[in-house]
């Protein structure tokens, strides 16, 4: 009897301690508690990118900690870091689907807006993003573009201003003091810099999301088409003319171009390989710490070809809590909280990166001149990867890759993205 | 042996938890992506039935055509070169000449660091910009052949399979173990018969370890089927999809929202791989050793 016994419970403990260590191990970092704690405080969940070395780490804690405090034993948010943006969107796309969305949680386009809209688990802002309050921190219209179905499912956070960015130094080498203004002046910009010895002017990848290739096609395509060549009906001439552009800025640029990361167009820009570059706000900081010296304080920016800019929403903040009352008071509270004026600009200080809600005037002199250049853009464009659906957005890099290493024509290269936009 | 009712409710309950995790992780997930393949779903809504559309799909797309052929490749290519190549060397080091347990270790060494690590390090190997392929191509004077290894579409796959065959330590060392467990008396009868070194390798050691190759050679055929993280740190699937394989493709699917033409080339990965493991098996059943004669 106390053989079998014994069988049972070594049985019983082998299935215990296969389990052992199956539960969540995500760091927080915010001590975690009960969603509703005896104290009656309300604990909101937040897995979150804006952690680690991520420009807005350190402002972003500043905010969520500020929160916590000023609602103590009201209101509490746990902080999950995810440092990896892939593996953040996986989560929430499975946690969504498994029907645990989170309290609070941040997607990058209005495509996955639409997308989690659907499922039925996030919860409706309308009513709340309509009241004074709210509607008074953002411009006109802003709120309306981004509605789903007549409904806001999602805050509009963090704005995307991308100005095409130039290293003063090089263009003084080259004698270049006016900027070029069209595509075809930039072609001239950069047989000039190369002329002086810069052998690879423009900075180009194609790998991943294709990012900066993906830019230029931007600003191409706002040169070509207006703010509406890429959301609205697609001029395929247009299209075929500003893919044409782009193989001519990929022959001034590096030779790992094609293949080519973040991390390398960044080396080469920081490091003077290339003397013109384009990515958003949130840059600057980077290119301040790492780049070789001089670099920073020589930089100069000018709207792209056509005097168009890009900006676009490129963070939304949404919530899972569609059955707690509670909860969606104190997600109202924190969306009130995060879209302060005074809390944006100081974040914006610290971080170079802007916002949609309106800011009060930023101190940075950079991300201030860069301002006034949208302000006074002819073409306010969104990327291109913002403005298409995700199969079309992904399949760009492979497409541009077949289009510049000769495989398909421009006009091929169109049409697959057209039909993968359709589709 | 009969057994008794006690003894067979203490080998169900040993059983128990194999059995119940074999069922969740496995059958279970295997049987949901079989009915989600003949679906259309995004992964958020409900998903609806649309019959084959997804294999249809699927098997038009040049995209998958060229991941399954690479995959195929890959396969190959690991059971003749990698297995190959760590059956010699097993060969060699299990006569242990000097220095044979150094080699032995650095041989194994790259199975125990970490696969980004490699990634990156092959990654400035092929690097054209400053990548040390290109620095021994132009120190050499062969500088008109430095390109951009793992950007142009005609070097990118053969790059990515050197990199994916270059470690044979695993197998080598499942080769050595076989090895060593043949039984010395047989290698002293062969030299007391005469036989040459050549002819003990070929007519004792081989035949004798045929079950350690064909571990070997399963293993690297379904390791070359499912691979993934090697292809996706260094060139992920590109340029232009030359180097994408089955498991990248439904990867890419799953980013895309298109989660029933993910399950879809799931299951014909998976029909692959059974009919590899079943090809393997009843090529080295027919392979008969003397012994077995």
């Amino acid at each position: 009897m106390r053989k079998k016994l014994l069988a049972a419970v070594l049985g019983v403990s082998m299935i215990a301690s296969l389990f052992a260590g199956c539960g969540s191990s995500k760091k927080s970092t915010s001590s975690s508690k009960d969603s509703s704690s005896s104290s009656g405080e309300v604990d909101l969940t937040f897995p979150c990118i804006w952690v680690g070395t991520d420009s807005k780490a350190e402002g972003f804690k500043k905010i969520v900690d500020g929160f916590n405090s000023e609602n103590e034993g009201k209101y509490h948010i746990t902080i999950k870091d995810y440092t990896d943006y892939d593996a953040y969107a996986d989560y929430i796309r499975t946690s969504i689907s498994s029907g645990d969305a989170p309290d609070l949680f941040s997607v990058k386009t209005k495509a996955d807006v639409e997308l989690y809209s659907q499922s039925g688990k996030v919860l409706d802002l309308t009513d709340f993003l309509s009241g004074d309050d709210m509607k008074s921190k953002y411009s006109n219209g802003v709120l309306k573009n981004e509605q789903v179905d007549g409904k806001n499912y999602a805050l509009p956070w963090e704005a995307a201003v991308i100005p095409v960015i130039w290293n003063g130094s090089l263009l003084e080498k080259a004698g270049i003091t006016d900027l070029p203004t069209t595509t075809d002046e930039y072609i001239e910009t950069f047989d000039k810099l190369k002329a002086s010895g810069v052998s690879t002017p423009a900075s180009f990848m194609t790998a991943s999301n294709a990012w900066t290739a993906m830019l230029w096609y931007t600003y191409a395509l706002g040169e070509k088409g207006g703010a509406d060549a890429i959301s609205g009906k697609w001029n395929e001439n247009d299209f075929v003319d500003a893919a044409n552009w782009l193989k001519e800025v990929y022959s001034y640029a590096p030779s790992d171009a094609i293949g080519a990361q973040a991390k390398d167009v960044n080396a080469h820009f920081f490091n003077q390989e290339t003397a013109v570059y384009t990515n958003g706000t949130w840059i600057l900081s980077n290119i301040q710490q790492n780049a070789a010296d001089g670099v920073y304080d020589n930089l100069k920016f000018s709207a792209g070809p056509g005097n168009t800019i890009i900006q676009y929403t490129q963070a939304y903040i949404l919530s899972g809590a569609v059955k707690d009352k509670a909860k969606q008071k104190a997600v109202e509270a924190f969306m009130t909280y995060v879209t302060d004026a005074d809390r944006l600009t100081e974040l914006s200080n610290s971080s170079g990166s802007v916002f949609v809600p309106k800011e009060n005037t930023v101190d940075n002199a950079y991300v201030s001149e860069i301002l006034k250049l949208r302000d006074s853009a002819k073409v306010l464009i969104p990327s291109f990867e913002s403005s298409v659906s995700t199969t079309c957005a992904n399949d760009l890099s492979p497409q541009l890759e077949s289009f510049l290493s000769g495989s398909i024509d421009a006009k091929t290269f169109v049409e697959t993205l057209k039909a993968d936009n359709e589709e | 042996m009969k057994l008794n009712k006690e003894a067979r409710i203490g080998i169900c309950i040993f059983l128990l938890p194999a059995v119940f995790l074999f069922a969740v992780f496995f059958i279970y997930p295997v049987f949901y992506v079989i009915v989600r393949s003949f679906t259309e779903w995004n992964g958020i809504t409900a998903p609806v039935f649309n019959g084959i559309e997804n294999y249809k799909k699927i098997l038009s797309d040049p995209v998958f055509i060229h991941s399954l052929r690479n995959n195929v490749i890959w396969a190959v290519c690991a059971v003749v070169v990698q297995v190959g190549l760590a059956l010699l060397m097993a060969m060699i080091l299990s006569k242990q000449p000097r220095g044979w347990k150094f080699f032995r270790t650095v041989y194994f060494l790259p199975q125990v660091i970490s696969g980004v690590a490699l990634a990156a390090m092959w990654g400035a190997v092929y690097n054209s910009d400053y990548g040390l392929l290109n620095g021994i191509l132009k120190a050499i004077g062969l500088g008109k052949y430095a390109t951009n290894w793992l950007g142009n579409p005609k070097t990118a796959f053969p790059c990515v399979l050197i990199y994916g065959l270059f470690y044979i330590g695993y197998y080598m060392t499942i080769i050595m173990a076989g090895i060593a467990n043949v039984p010395e008396d047989y290698y002293e009868a062969a030299r007391i018969d005469g036989a040459s070194e050549l002819q003990i390798d070929f007519y004792i050691t081989i035949p004798m370890i045929k079950s350690s190759i064909q571990t070997c050679v399963l293993l690297a055929a379904v390791f070359g089927l499912r691979t993934f993280e090697n292809i996706y740190l260094l060139t992920n699937g590109g340029p232009a999809n030359k180097t994408s394989v089955i498991v990248l493709y439904l990867y890419n699917k799953m980013r895309n929202n298109k989660y029933g033409i993910a399950n879809a080339s799931s299951v014909v990965l998976i029909m692959l791989g059974v009919v590899v493991i079943v090809a393997i098996r009843t090529i080295f059943a027919h392979i008969k050793t003397d012994e077995e004669n």
